[in-house]
């Protein structure tokens, strides 16, 4: 089953052109490491003293090096070594790696713990000098420089098989498996090979890639050079000591391992994508609804006592333009007053809000229509306004509370420092007065202990305290009006009531007007002064909660 | 828990894991070292040596002793700053040693801050124009260098800056306390090669942290609060995607020291690996010991550092690794099998 899996990988893989591309280049470089030494046009070992550090011609196509031997015949006469060479380390590599990355999950702490130190330690050593030491102590040969390679591989591969067998422990089909009480081997034979072989082949293909380049870097240095046989390696490092009588010589076999490595690693990045989609296939695709015929019409604007906030005509489009996902929106917000914007998850109702905020996400456009901040300081319209602009508006004007508060704040940052830097982004004072500021600020939207809280990072805080500094963030700095998009939707029953509790205190405390955006119909029928039902992107009602759903406020009061 | 205990206790977890994995790594080396056979008495006395005069040798070195009594001696030696002394030259392996590495030092932190610098640089403003002229231009560039001997990017530059247009020398070196301009004269082209590797390896990791960063609620809370762009960029998004770039650039030493092998023999440095290297042609095993001593010992330091720093700047990520510490699988159910 798993062999018909991955032939598919395979075969989808080399629907890519690029794939082909390499795939051919890598059958070439087979054919000439085979066969290279007899294609070979001349012998790649005869000098010619007459013909010595000549250019390309029609005797010798790529030229000759300082002792006349033909460069492509000993290109051709080299393939063999060189791949060789990388097999050599990559095998080696792939022999040391693999079964102790898979023992390292099954064998018990102790032996992970030192498996994994012991993997630590080889990662300290850099290829080069490792090879250095071992063609030192071993003496100087290909395969002393390609087993001190190769044992450094190792790692690599302990860490890819390592991670997707336990990519693979932690999921469903397998401990269901174990459940069933099949056998660790079994799961080992069934499940195992086919999830970790894919892994492995691009890695090998990766590990060639570098094999090949660092062969060539040795090298240079002379290390695995045995002379007169050929590497590639060995005629570029040779070529290095000819540079300013040709000093194009190296571009013919640094082409070449580019072109291998280059070959090697495009036809990885083939299987690995093609492998990652297989995963994705499964999943569904998120079309955009189609607009329905009967689309509702939209309610007039009715004008509130003392507007805060006034939206008219609001268009936004989504899909970069393509698609039109609120048509035409109008609303006023006043202060004081509590308003709620319902409607199903796809009605508009966030699309709105970000729009109203200025916080779309790429791809979505305010298409028309107006946005003015009245009252306080002076109107602001909100539909002109540059990140400047938006950054004196967002903090000092409006305040906006999230859902699932906690993504909100740098998660690496303690989250008092958090309120203490937007404090400061809108007003000069000094950071100890920021910091008394926080303090008091954490107290007002009920944190029980604010100088714990000061201290703490986000993924330390529950769903409701997170809320509560959020909220804190918000109103820092003391705008007029608060939008809350889904604020409560994440919390539980009780808390949600208590966060709901403070938004009523500081509305009232403070005279803000409050846009609260949910899907939840008994908060809004609840907790709202006034409703606006959103339906298709549009408003198709709005009214006190009262009048526009008279049995759920019945029930309620 | 005290904040001292916690900070003591994360000293503790810093420092166990580099010093047994320091013990392991010398061990290995000093191992292949003695299994390599070199014969030191033979090959310094030559053809006509006595039995006597090879015994008597061998006990100089020590080499009469059991295996594990002379890892022992050497590491504690090593560690009070006693390296042995060289098979053929005599001269006290640390002196040397302490010659030549201010040499690769010198030019590694130069290397370190192009690479930072450059590949920073580079991978920011490729994710802040994801999709553009040169985002496509920068991901070009690193995969170009991943499939290029990391050695050419050196010949290129001599080519280029030293036999083309004469501006800089092709090899050679001034310490940098005799002369810090002629420092840097010699200085600047191996150290642009040597940053070649790390400053690509950065530049991808840095843009595709920063996107994903970026895409993170938190930059959006950021803006939320008006916090202005820049505030967001660096104080919000790249604190966080700072960490993944910063662990690549701790893979990226042990490639450092490896490119600076290979960038001494190019430029004609007089550093640590020109000393190994030569010794390697000789067998001279307490001189590439010791090379390979160091070289543990900075990679292992680097990486306390770069954890360091990640820890100050990450402290989430530091701990969310300690508390998702796996139980390994299947082992508790292993018995019924």
């Amino acid at each position: 089953m798993s062999g018909v899996r991955r032939a598919g990988t395979l075969r989808r893989a080399l629907r890519l052109t690029s794939a082909r591309i390499a795939l051919g280049i890598i059958l070439l470089i087979i054919v000439l490491a085979v066969f290279g030494g007899a294609l070979a046009p001349q012998n790649p070992l005869t000098q010619n003293p007459d013909a010595v550090l000549r250019g390309p011609g029609s005797a010798h196509w790529l030229g000759t090096d300082y002792l006349g031997r033909d460069v492509l015949s000993r290109l051709m006469a080299g393939t063999g070594r060189s791949v060789v060479g990388a097999l050599e380390a990559v095998g080696i590599g792939l022999l040391l790696g693999v079964l102790p990355g898979l023992a390292s999950l099954w064998l018990g702490r102790t032996y992970e713990w030192i498996s994994l130190r012991v993997v630590d330690a080889f990662m300290t050593l850099p290829y080069v000098v490792l090879a250095v030491a071992v063609t030192g102590f071993f003496g100087n040969s290909l395969t002393a420089a390609m087993t001190a390679v190769g044992v450094l591989i190792a790692p690599l591969y302990f860490r890819v098989t390592r991670a997707a067998a336990l990519g693979l422990t932690r999921t469903q089909y397998v401990e269901a498996a174990e459940l069933f009480g099949s056998s660790r081997r079994r799961i080992l034979r069934t499940h195992l090979w086919s999830k970790i072989l894919p892994t492995l082949a691009v890695t090998t293909a990766q590990a060639l890639a570098s094999a090949l380049l660092i062969v060539s870097s040795l090298a240079f240095l002379g290390l695995g050079v045995e002379p007169p046989l050929p590497t590639w390696g060995e005629l570029l490092s040779s070529d290095l000591d000819y540079l300013s009588q040709q000093p194009w010589a190296p571009l013919f076999p640094g082409l070449l391992i580019m072109l291998v490595a280059g070959a090697l690693n495009a036809f990885a990045d083939a299987i690995r994508d093609t492998g990652a989609a297989n995963d994705l296939s499964g999943a569904d695709t998120v079309s955009a609804a189609d607009a329905p015929d009967d689309l509702p019409s939209g309610v007039d604007l009715v004008p509130v006592a003392e507007p805060v906030l006034r939206v008219e005509g609001l268009r936004v489009t989504v899909n970069g333009g393509r698609t039109e996902a609120v048509h035409g929106v109008s609303f006023e917000v006043g202060r004081g007053e509590i308003v709620g914007l319902v409607g199903e998850s796809g009605s508009g109702k966030s699309l709105t809000c970000r729009a109203v905020t200025g916080l779309l996400a790429p791809g979505c456009e305010r298409s028309a229509g107006t946005v003015d901040l009245l009252g306080g300081s002076g109107p602001v319209d909100l539909a002109s306004l540059d990140r400047a602009g938006w950054n004196k508006v967002r903090g000092p004007r409006i305040g906006i509370v999230f859902q699932d508060p906690a993504s909100y704040l740098n998660p690496s940052i303690q989250v008092g420092k958090q309120l203490v830097e937007a404090i400061r982004a809108h007003s000069d004072i000094s950071r100890t007065e920021a910091r008394a500021r926080a303090i008091e600020l954490f107290t007002s939207v009920g944190l029980r202990e604010p100088e714990t809280v000061y201290r703490q990072y986000p993924h330390e805080l529950s769903g409701g305290m997170a809320q509560r500094v959020l909220i804190a963030i918000a109103i820092s700095g003391d705008p007029d009006l608060l939008i809350a998009d889904e604020a409560t939707s994440a919390l539980d029953v009780l808390v949600q009531a208590e966060v709901l509790d403070l938004l009523r205190g500081l509305v009232q405390d403070r005279g803000l007007a409050l846009l609260l955006v949910t899907h939840d119909l008994a908060v809004v029928a609840e907790f709202c002064d006034r409703v606006l039902v959103c339906d298709r992107g549009r408003i198709v009602e709005q009214g006190p909660a009262a009048n526009v759903w008279p049995e759920l406020v019945g029930a309620e009061s | 828990m005290s904040p001292i205990v916690g900070s003591l206790r994360a000293i503790v977890r810093l420092v166990s894991v580099p010093v047994t994995v320091f013990l392991i790594a010398t061990f290995a080396t000093y191992a292949l070292g003695a299994a390599g056979g070199a014969n030191p008495a033979a090959t310094v006395l030559g053809q006509d040596a006595t039995p006597g005069q090879i015994a008597q040798l061998n006990h100089q070195f020590g080499l009469d002793k059991p295996f594990l009594v002379q890892y022992f001696d050497w590491l504690g030696h090593a560690l009070t700053g006693n390296l042995g002394v060289s098979y053929f030259t005599s001269i006290p392996v640390a002196t040397s040693i302490s010659q030549a590495f201010p040499v690769d030092l010198s030019l590694a932190i130069l290397a370190l801050a192009f690479a930072v610098v450059l590949g920073g640089g580079a991978g920011i403003l490729a994710a802040l124009r994801q999709g553009g002229w040169f985002d496509r231009a920068v991901s070009a560039v690193c995969s170009g260098l991943a499939t290029v001997p990391p050695f050419l990017v050196g010949i290129t530059l001599i080519v280029v800056f030293a036999v083309f247009f004469r501006l800089l020398p092709s090899g050679g070196y001034v310490p940098f306390t005799q002369n810090p301009g002629q420092w840097l004269r010699f200085a600047l082209l191996p150290s642009l090669a040597l940053s070649a590797e790390g400053a690509a390896a950065i530049a991808r990791q840095l843009r595709t942290s920063l996107v994903g960063a970026l895409q993170e609620n938190y930059v959006l809370g950021a803006a939320a609060r008006g916090l202005s762009v820049r505030r967001t960029l660096f104080r919000h998004a790249l604190r966080n995607a700072a960490g993944p770039a910063l662990t690549v650039l701790g893979v990226q030493i042990p490639l450092l020291i490896g490119g600076a092998v290979v960038a001494e023999k190019m430029f004609a440095l007089p550093g640590v690996a020109q000393l190994a290297l030569q010794a390697g042609t000789e067998r001279d095993v307490p001189v590439i010991q010791g090379a390979l001593l160091v070289t543990i010992a900075v990679v292992l330091v680097s990486n306390i550092v770069v954890n360091a720093v990640l820890l100050r700047i990450t402290p989430q990520a530091a701990r969310g690794t300690r508390s998702a510490r796996r139980r390994p699988m299947l082992q508790a159910t292993g018995g019924a099998a």
